[in-house]
């Protein structure tokens, strides 16, 4: 085991810098500079002179060649300070110390709910395999893939903000404000996990274990609880990982629809800005969320399957 | 079952403490949350004003990154002068300014001024506020480049200017040089601490979290009458399909940055009323005049003559906005340049120049010239892709075969314009200000806002008789003859101002628009809810 984890934190490792190198290498093929953008576009007419605007990069550190700006980041980094917003003159940790609570917010809200609906939707499906039920989760399934988040946001606050005023309409961080928008966002990831289960719950009931279970006198309730689910919830956790590490990340439009002032929103605008030290800091911060998450989940595997735990070399 | 049973409870317990949430109950689990109350409590006294807007200052210091402007909007700061909502330069701060020849100004200092923390403005306290603005902020220098600032005694500034500037009151009238406390603020800025702002505004800042909410809470010692509401709190809310909800809403007393598509679902509320804050940002056509297909300045003058700025108002706009005739059309100092220019849609007269360019309309409804199509593409960026299309299909009209590029990324715009791979650019840009500046940085070569390349001798010489000139009204003539001559030689193609469309309550008294966008909130402004 203690291997195991070395060996996995080592690759951790490798896998945030080829993440960092990349991400600074787009960042700077891409097109636009920040300094133009920054004072640029919005001071027309402003006579901003060049030197002007080259001493500001030289200020910024911009006029360094790549590989010494990058060399001069990763130092910073090993010492874990991840540079100042070029925009803000904050440092990077603060402002995404900052804003992290806010998508922890609404990721853990949206993972909850949609971790819930898919276990409980998932078994009412299967055990009800091609009757009504079925039929109705099916559909319901299929309009929560088809209906886009920003359509089903405005339609929420349409009804709850503007005609019903439940709630605000939005820039507001709090308990009553997270709920549409960790709906939103549980709704669109949720037919996923909810079809993997039922398509798992379905190939175990017609295992021989079940039938042997059945013959035995257990109750049906006890052969889906403790016998088929376990085994119909491996790829489904596997899933929900994965949305855990992509809604930590930050979601974009659901964040501008409803103004949650999460990561996703400041990714956005700090790319239209090329906010340099910003995206880089949060790049590392998403590829470390995915990789911690995609490590708990092999960790989870172990625990909840006995063959991944007992199988040498595995773990 | 277990996991089943926990996961279903916890999101239960979620959803019922979610519901449960008492009014303005602060998260103190959270750091670097404030929760503020929700619509229809707390906010609803008469004390507090609830502000809606699409973008927030990056920081609270007013020399970083245009901080001023939203901390005029605000009411939290001043200038020495300001610019009124009829056009006017006015004193705000100073109490007059005096030309004392065609290089020196005197400005005078209101008596008994005082920033927020206590600390008085007198002349020192002004001239290290300037000069602060001038080492920090790169926007400032051009203002101030070449001006000797001095102190003549405590109420008195002399501002001595390397040539003669007729226009250099404007300069102190820009946002960018607001006037604050540069021995608080001292040489970093000051970016998200409200309580080390020191400013001079009849509201100072009380909460700040970026690019989420502001608050503020009226100050007593301003020199003004005093103000007529306690607090004000401000959200941001970018997207704009939520502000018009939150509108609908009447969430809020004021509600900017209305996108001109949801008019109609405005228009029958009856807490909430539309109103337009004029603009003299204007939407133009720049042409890339090293093309060939713009080497014929009468086909830039047919492509001018061929636009009906007015159905571009209406379908764009939702009919908000202006016609601009000419460059300066929507400049409050120049009424007369409104009826210069293209005052009129002039379809046939656009056929006849480009029939007499040599551009034969073909018997495909497209006009050629040596067997070679009169076509270009046009780059739009943001909003401005419904008028490139418009603009497309007028233009089909005549013959001429138009390819809208849109773009959402200003970064890509700014390469191509960098590598030269444009022909013609739709782009809106301030009209307003000092007119040798926006002048020469348009048409002057070498200019930051000269895209196309334009080199025009007598435009060279017109701009450099204004530089020389001090008589106001010669300069007037001078500034006129200059928007006549960018009439003539068409490089760029003005066609509307852009609107600028805000909701506000019905309830609220004293809200006078201001064009530049300014001073949403005065120390006059009040609200009485019915």
């Amino acid at each position: 085991m203690g291997s195991y984890l070395l060996r996995r934190l080592l690759s951790a490792l490798f896998s945030l810098f080829l993440s960092s190198l990349v991400t600074f290498t787009l960042l700077r093929l891409a097109p636009g500079d920040p300094v133009d953008i920054m004072y640029g576009r919005f001071r027309p007419g402003g006579q901003i002179s060049a030197e002007r605007l080259n001493q500001v990069r030289v200020e910024l550190g911009l006029d360094r060649p790549w590989p010494q700006q990058y060399l001069a980041w990763l130092s910073r980094v090993s010492r874990l300070d991840f540079g100042t917003s070029l925009r803000s003159r904050e440092p990077v940790a603060r402002e995404l110390g900052r804003l992290l609570p806010a998508t922890a917010m609404l990721a853990g809200l949206a993972f909850l709910v949609q971790a819930a609906l898919a276990v409980i939707l998932g078994i009412i499906a299967a055990v009800n395999a091609n009757r009504w039920p079925d039929q109705a989760i099916r559909l319901a399934a299929v309009a929560c893939v088809a209906m886009p988040t920003f359509w089903l946001g405005l339609l929420l606050l349409y009804l709850f903000a503007a005609r019903l005023r439940w709630v605000a309409v939005g820039g507001e961080v709090s308990l009553r404000q997270v709920i549409l928008p960790g709906l939103v966002l549980a709704l669109f990831l949720l037919p996923q996990p909810l079809r993997v289960l039922r398509a798992g719950l379905l190939a175990e009931f017609s295992r021989l274990y079940l039938v042997f279970g059945r013959a035995k006198g257990l109750s049906e309730w006890r052969l889906l609880v403790r016998h088929a689910l376990p085994n119909a919830l491996l790829p489904v956790i596997t899933l929900l990982g994965m949305n855990l590490g992509w809604l930590l990340g930050g979601s974009v439009i659901v964040e501008v629809i409803f103004s949650w002032p999460g990561l996703g929103k400041y990714i956005v605008e700090s790319i239209h800005l090329r906010d340099y030290p910003v995206i880089q800091g949060y790049m590392l911060l998403a590829t470390t969320l995915v990789i911690s998450i995609n490590l708990l989940v092999d960790l989870a595997y172990a625990v909840l399957d006995p063959r991944v735990r007992l199988s040498p070399g595995k773990i | 079952m277990k996991i089943v049973s926990w996961l279903i409870k916890f999101a239960l317990l979620v959803g019922i403490l979610g519901g449960c949430q008492p009014a303005g109950q602060t998260l103190s689990s959270l750091p670097g949350i404030e929760v503020t109350p929700r619509p229809g409590e707390a906010a609803t006294s008469e004390a507090e004003l609830r502000l809606i807007d699409q973008f927030f200052p990056p920081g609270l210091d007013p020399v970083h990154e245009y901080g001023g402007w939203y901390l005029l909007r605000y009411g939290a700061a001043e200038r020495l002068l300001r610019v009124s909502p009829a056009g006017e330069i006015v004193p705000e701060l100073a109490e007059s300014i005096q030309a004392i020849d065609p290089t020196t100004w005197e400005v005078k200092l209101r008596p008994d001024l005082r920033f927020w923390s206590g600390a008085v403005v007198d002349a020192e306290a002004v001239k290290a506020s300037l000069e602060r603005s001038r080492r920090l902020d790169p926007a400032a220098a051009p203002l101030l480049a070449g001006v000797m600032v001095e102190v003549v005694d405590s109420t008195t500034i002399r501002f001595t200017t390397e040539v003669p500037n007729a226009w250099f009151p404007l300069n102190l009238a820009d946002f960018i040089l607001v006037i604050h406390n540069a021995a608080v603020y001292g040489d970093e800025p000051n970016l998200t601490d409200p309580a080390k702002a020191d400013l001079t505004g009849p509201f100072r800042l009380t909460a700040f979290t970026p690019n989420q909410e502001m608050g503020l809470e009226a100050w007593s010692g301003y020199w003004g009458s005093p103000p007529r509401v306690e607090r004000l709190h401000l959200r941001v809310i970018d997207s704009p399909e939520a502000r018009v909800l939150a509108a609908q809403s009447g969430e809020a007393d004021i509600i900017g940055e209305i996108p001109t598509t949801s008019v109609a679902a405005l228009s029958d509320s009856e807490e909430m009323k539309l109103v337009e804050i004029g603009n003299t940002v204007t939407m133009a056509v720049y042409l890339n005049l090293t093309r060939p297909v713009f080497e014929d300045v009468r086909v830039r003058q047919a492509l001018s003559w061929a636009i009906d700025r007015q159905d571009l108002i209406e379908v764009a706009n939702s009919g908000y906005g202006q016609p601009a005739a000419s460059f300066l059309a929507a400049h409050p100092f120049y009424p007369e340049a409104a009826e210069q220019g293209y005052t009129r849609y002039d379809p046939d007269r656009a056929a006849q120049l480009l029939d007499e360019a040599g551009w034969r309309l073909d018997t495909d409804g497209t006009r050629k010239k040596d067997g070679q199509p009169l076509e270009f593409r046009l780059v739009t960026y943001g909003l401005e892709k419904t008028t490139g299309e418009l603009l497309q299909n007028q233009w089909g009209k005549l013959g001429v075969r138009v390819e809208v590029q849109h773009v959402d990324d200003y970064g890509i715009i700014q390469t191509r314009l960098t590598d030269g791979d444009w022909d013609a650019l739709a782009e809106s840009w301030v009209r307003f200000g000092n007119p040798l500046v926006r002048l020469t940085s348009h048409f002057q070569p070498g200019g930051d806002a000269n895209k196309g390349g334009y080199n025009d001798p007598i435009m060279n010489e017109i701009l450099e008789e204004m530089g020389r000139s001090v008589d106001e009204e010669e300069l007037r003539q001078l500034v006129l003859k200059a928007n006549e001559r960018v009439n003539e030689t068409v490089p760029l193609i003005n066609l509307y101002t852009v609107p600028d469309l805000a909701v506000i309550s019905k309830d609220l008294e004293g809200f006078q628009p201001h064009f530049l966008g300014e001073y949403w909130v005065t120390a006059d402004l009040s609200i009485q809810r019915r």
